[in-house]
């Protein structure tokens, strides 16, 4: 049991999905398209078809869900994160850099007075990333 | 290791995990607010927003704060997917979030899930809650 974020996207569910897959050493399973939908499940928009009604991305134990909206206009996501906290300060720097090229960095990667590394950022995708270093007691 | 979802709110953080640990049966809510930070800049003295929040359930984590007063955006383009341990828990988890907030889909039986449903809560969050899948074949 756990609370896994689902991330919406208008159409660049599949790119967003792989580029994490990449990130964070990962594979994106079970991917259905809107053209599989049951047909008593509701209509697609024309033209959106090939785009992903779910996918799941796993890593190691760890998921994240998401598609693209079914009528687009899911918007930019705001008004929740994703956390993800490492063991290693160079490995969450590296994952953190990663995420951050070509996006946005709204707090630099360093030590703060709850982390030896924390930073954060919103990818190229929009999604807002909180990437951290975990301490030990975090996993009693 | 999980990816875990970090809620944002404008000033109901503290209500939103009460009603939240009540609902799914956390015992290990802690908070601290903007005030107890090291280094609090002045205008966060007077505040009880929340700076960090977190609760447990089984192997799952849920992390929420409040935006830094005066700051903030309604939550959108993102829900927090909850499986829950049999389709009754599923419901009544489905049915007490719903409670003063908004059901986007009501809870039963879809071509994915044997009980599924959506829900906005009365504070923002938009949540889908499931009874435990049928393996893939």
């Amino acid at each position: 049991m756990s609370f896994i974020p689902y991330l919406f996207f208008d159409d660049t569910c599949e790119e967003a999905l792989n580029f994490y897959a990449e990130v964070f050493g990962g594979k994106v399973e079970g991917v259905m398209r809107y053209a599989e939908l049951p047909p008593d499940a509701g209509e697609v928009p024309k033209g959106r078809e090939t785009l992903v009604m779910n996918a799941t991305l796993q890593v190691g134990e760890a998921s994240l869900m998401a598609s693209d909206s079914m009528e687009g206009g899911a918007g930019r996501p705001s008004g929740i994160s994703l956390y993800k906290g490492f063991d290693d300060v160079e490995r969450a720097r590296r994952v953190f850099d990663r995420l951050a090229k070509d996006g946005e960095v709204t707090m630099p990667f360093e030590p703060t007075f709850w982390s030896k590394g924390f930073g954060r950022c919103r990818d190229r995708y929009g999604t807002d990333w909180m990437i951290g270093v975990d301490a030990p007691e975090d996993h009693a | 290791m999980s990816v875990i979802p970090y809620l944002h709110f404008q000033g109901d953080c503290a209500r939103a995990m009460q009603f939240y640990a009540e609902v799914f049966g956390a015992t290990d809510l802690r908070m601290m607010r903007y005030a107890e930070a090291p280094q609090a800049m002045p205008e966060w003295k007077d505040s009880d927003r929340v700076m960090h929040g977190q609760m447990t359930l089984g192997d799952g984590v849920l992390m929420a704060s409040d935006f830094p007063p005066g700051q903030g955006d309604p939550q959108q383009a993102v829900s927090v997917m909850f499986t829950a341990a049999d389709a009754a828990t599923a419901r009544r988890v489905h049915d007490r979030l719903a409670e003063g907030g908004a059901e986007i889909m009501p809870f039963g039986p879809t071509f994915f899930s044997p009980g599924f449903g959506m829900v906005k809560d009365r504070f923002g969050t938009h949540w889908m809650i499931s009874a435990p899948m049928p393996k893939p074949a």
